[in-house]
């Protein structure tokens, strides 16, 4: 049985961990084979790029085989393969040239002393349409870029790759609340560029 | 008594559930009479829905082919 993301069963853990330490290439192999998807999730929504997505999986697949030997903790080992990948996407986008992140709105400066929004907030064009739906999509994307790494990678886990807070917490090494702080800020961050984009009252 | 900046600020919280019961109570009945704060709040969703949109989890079909090649050449160096 490989060490699947759910694998709840400690015997079958224990043994496979002890044979993915003897660097047992099948067990290594089924392992592979059971993170497949959420390790290629990981790869391509923080880079946003197919193509250093596979380069991603690949580094991450050889940096797992050749580190099997800190392998201590099977329950963890979803955690500890997902923290590979990400220090392998990051590594990435690093290398990438980005434009530099600008600098973000202080969201408190948007209300008054008493709290109250200052200015008017208005709903966006019904996205029904899927030509305009499509075309709010491509401004987001468009957006996410003008974010810090660290930003974008906290959205581009939760809102894309849809990773739960505790597994984000996990894979970042931050306190589950301060992801949840941290990712609400980023998430009203987007709302208010998309707003300002669209043209309407934010 | 919640304002606009309290709502931005719980909403987050508001939507995974984890604000207890007074809280909800009080923020729904700001929402109620702010057109701001409601149409923040659709805007909000709409981004979510957005970036849950930006999804491309499927694994490439030349990825699933070629995976148990990468697997070998992780271990084969």
């Amino acid at each position: 049985m490989a060490l699947g993301p759910r694998s709840s069963y400690p015997d079958a853990v224990t043994t496979e961990l002890h044979r993915l330490r003897a660097r047992d290439r099948a067990a290594f192999t089924e392992l592979c084979h059971a993170h497949r998807d959420r390790l290629y999730g990981i790869a391509w929504s923080v880079t946003r790029d197919r193509q250093e997505a596979l380069d991603v999986l690949q580094d991450t697949l050889t940096s797992a085989w050749r580190n099997l030997d800190q392998l201590d903790d099977g329950a963890a080992i979803g955690a500890w393969l997902g923290s590979i990948a990400l220090n392998h996407a990051r590594m990435r986008l690093r290398t990438r040239r980005r434009k530099p992140a600008e600098p973000t709105e202080d969201i408190d400066a948007l209300y008054d002393q008493g709290g109250h929004r200052i200015g008017d907030v208005a709903r966006w064009p019904q996205a029904d349409d899927a030509l305009e739906r499509a075309r709010m999509r491509r401004r987001l994307e468009v957006l996410v870029e003008r974010l810090p790494d660290d930003a974008r990678e906290l959205w581009a886990l939760a809102d894309v790759q849809h990773l739960s807070m505790q597994e984000i917490s996990a894979l970042t090494g931050l306190h589950v609340a301060n992801v949840k702080t941290r990712l609400h800020r980023v998430r009203l961050q987007l709302r208010e560029w998309l707003a300002a984009d669209l043209g309407v009252p934010r | 008594m919640m304002t606009c900046r309290d709502l931005a600020e719980k909403l987050g919280a508001w939507k995974a559930g984890e604000l207890p019961l007074q809280a909800r109570a009080l923020l729904s009945l700001h929402a109620a009479w702010c057109p701001c704060c409601r149409a923040l709040m659709a805007t909000y969703d709409t981004t979510l829905t957005l970036s849950a949109e930006l999804a491309d989890q499927r694994v490439p079909d030349e990825v699933a082919a070629a995976f148990d090649t990468m697997i070998d050449r992780a271990m084969d160096g």
